[in-house]
């Protein structure tokens, strides 16, 4: 029970938050998506289309994104500059070599409401390629959120005790050389 | 004119009335006829049958009949709240004009505006209202991405 | 001066439409377009704007008054027993009584022909008065039985204004009946005839009654309101350690338990009030001194009872007390 004052009441239902999002080896559609529904505001019971609700969102390790698949040489970004013969297509690899961050900003922005609070919206995505936050963004954070996929570890981070531990289909008898 | 340009207002009654005690808010009702026009024959009626069966009914209301010469027939109301009301009884049956002043009787005299919200309450919450860190636990010190400090504690 | 000039114009427009009808041999209706009608609409247009709009005139001096039946009605739309000529009285300010003998002399007439034989309200307006103070400071006191003094004398102040109790009897209808001076009613007249209702209530039916009458119409205002709206306290986080002292728990210490973009134009800080390690209150602000202050309200409210989601009050009505509303309906 809040006992809250109506002005503080009113200040405090209002406030935006800023969560925090770590990117690494996350797939970008799944992150996206977390982004947009906060962005929008759809997360709050108090949601409303015409109230401007939307929270803060801050990607980081967005260099670090995992594509499943063959995405990073099959998925195509295209653009049009306008001109004749101006149709540009690069391959998710080659945008994510040329900016980090792009990948992840192009997908939340795909799936935002095509309106005018769109590019409002999108202003309150900070993307950050690495883990390094500015302080004043630190200061701001609120809850930082889960991951939607659990990253897999690679085989030098298990424990010699885990390896062993492995279930084997087949044991190798003593003398058999790996190749 | 789009339904947000017009006039509103919010659900509310008059000094929380039926809360307590419910206090008719109907306070004055004058019934205007004429004597001998056409269209006055439905409130002539229904002055000879039902006023006085009206006024036995709702001590709380004060009823006046006034026979004027070559008048519009009209029942005007007059509630708690200083509004008025005018409702023109031309060619209306004694019927109709019984039905006409049950309904001014029930009404509150507040304006008939569009009422922006259906339903009122004065308790909004019992758990309290939401605020972004409802059933969430206080946090100790500022959020720091996780994965840093795990890289930096090996 | 401006209103006489217009004036003078109308009439000698309606003149000339006079001597232009007059012309003709009879006088015939003639069925045209009312060219005359135009200017005198204008002109009476011109004078509204100059002069306003008239002053109000009270129900009582318009059509159809009927003053007993008035009275009567009052009393038996609220379903009170009020004895008819005393709750008459009840109406009659003293301001009214002079006005109207400097009205009766200024007729020219003799002073004994013209002696007013009424009474005016202001004992029973002084008894009403006395009667709602004490009655609504011991409601207060059974409904908060937490709250201080202080808290109970200011919900009591902010019902017994003079603002809430000319709303409530403007909206019981006391004003068309309330014999005044001046048209609109002052409010300060407003309330001393609303008192002298209460009195000749008290006189007529009892103290129960009136209480209940009050309860009704004066304490159904509270409803909706929050304790520090009527009761300021400028310093809550001194009054809440004097509290704390008082009940020997430890002092209180905040602590800044949640934030929201901190370094933004729009931050939102939450303080918390631990006492003991236990959580007494938290409470919202923009900055962390307006939170502070905040949770201490918050723990304020929640020591004295009065937190949002404490029991509604009781309005029920009075079971054993007899409706009166059949027996005036046996006695029309």
């Amino acid at each position: 029970m809040s006992n809250f004052s109506r002005t503080a009441q009113q200040w405090a239902s209002f406030a935006r938050s800023w969560f925090l999002i770590d990117a690494r080896m996350q797939p970008p559609g799944k992150i996206a998506s977390m982004c947009s529904v906060r962005l929008q505001g759809k997360h709050k019971p108090i949601y409303h289309a015409i109230s401007d609700l939307g929270d803060h969102v801050v990607v980081i390790n967005s260099r670090h994104i995992a594509f499943s698949g063959n995405k990073w040489e099959q998925k195509v970004y295209s653009s049009h500059t306008g001109y004749p013969g101006g149709f540009k297509q690069v391959t998710a690899a080659q945008l994510h070599q040329k900016d980090p961050k792009a990948i992840v900003k192009l997908a939340v922005y795909g799936m935002l409401p095509k309106n005018l609070h769109r590019r409002t919206m999108m202003q309150r995505l900070h993307i950050f390629p690495d883990d390094e936050l500015p302080e004043d963004i630190l200061a701001n954070l609120t809850e930082e959120l889960q991951q939607p996929r659990e990253i897999p570890r690679k085989l030098n981070e298990y424990t010699q005790e885990e390896k062993d531990a492995f279930p084997r289909v087949w044991t190798p008898p003593e003398d058999y050389l790996l190749k | 004119m789009t339904s947000r340009g017009t006039p509103s207002r919010f659900l509310r009654s008059v000094l929380q009335n039926g809360l307590a005690r419910y206090v008719c808010q109907l306070k004055r009702v004058s019934i205007i006829f004429s004597k001998t026009n056409q269209g006055s024959l439905g409130a002539r009626d229904f002055v000879e049958e039902g006023v006085v069966d009206y006024a036995k009914k709702n001590p709380g209301t004060v009823v006046y009949v006034s026979p004027q010469t070559s008048r519009i027939p009209k029942i005007v109301a007059e509630y708690l709240n200083g509004n008025t009301k005018e409702e023109i009884i031309t060619n209306k049956s004694s019927q109709q004009i019984s039905e006409l002043l049950t309904k001014l009787t029930n009404q509150s005299g507040q304006d008939i505006i569009r009422i922006r919200n259906p339903q009122h309450t004065d308790n909004p919450s019992i758990q309290g209202q939401w605020h972004p860190f409802t059933n969430r636990p206080p946090c100790i010190g500022l959020i720091r991405p996780q994965k840093r400090l795990n890289q930096d504690q090996p | 001066m401006a209103s006489g000039y217009l004036l003078n114009r109308g009439a000698l427009t309606l003149r000339n439409n006079l001597q232009r009808v007059c012309k003709n041999v009879v006088y015939l209706q003639i069925r045209e377009k009312k060219r005359w009608m135009r200017a005198y609409t204008h002109l009476m247009a011109r004078k509204l704007k100059i002069e306003g709009p008239p002053p109000p005139q009270p129900r009582s001096q318009k059509l159809l008054w009927d003053y007993h039946a008035e009275v009567q009605a009052f009393s038996n739309r609220l379903h009170e027993n009020f004895p008819v000529e005393i709750l008459k009285r009840a109406f009659i300010n003293p301001c009214y009584i002079h006005s109207e003998q400097e009205r009766r002399e200024k007729l020219g007439m003799d002073s004994e022909t013209t002696a007013l034989v009424l009474k005016d309200n202001i004992q029973l307006s002084e008894k009403g008065a006395d009667f709602t103070k004490s009655f609504l400071t011991d409601w207060c006191r059974v409904n908060f039985p937490n709250l201080p003094s202080e808290g109970v004398e200011s919900i009591v102040v902010h019902l017994n204004s003079l603002e809430v109790v000319t709303y409530v009897a403007r909206n019981l209808g006391i004003e068309d009946l309330t014999m005044s001076a001046d048209f609109p009613v002052p409010d300060a007249v407003m309330y001393s005839t609303f008192m002298a209702v209460i009195g000749v209530l008290q006189e007529s039916s009892g103290s129960e009654r009136a209480g209940f009458f009050l309860r009704d119409f004066l304490a159904t205002q509270l409803i909706g309101k929050d304790l520090f709206d009527m009761w300021t306290v400028v310093n809550p986080m001194g009054l809440l350690v004097e509290e704390l002292t008082n009940r020997n728990v430890p002092l209180p210490e905040p602590r800044l338990i949640r934030s929201a973009g901190a370094s933004t134009a729009l931050p939102l800080f939450f303080v918390g009030l631990y006492s003991d390690k236990k959580l007494l209150g938290q409470g919202p602000g923009e900055t962390v001194l307006a939170a502070e202050e905040e949770a201490a309200r918050v723990t304020l409210r929640k020591l004295y009872g009065y937190s949002e989601n404490r029991r509604p009050f009781d309005f029920s009505p009075a079971q054993h007390l007899q409706p009166p509303l059949i027996q005036s309906m046996g006695s029309n």
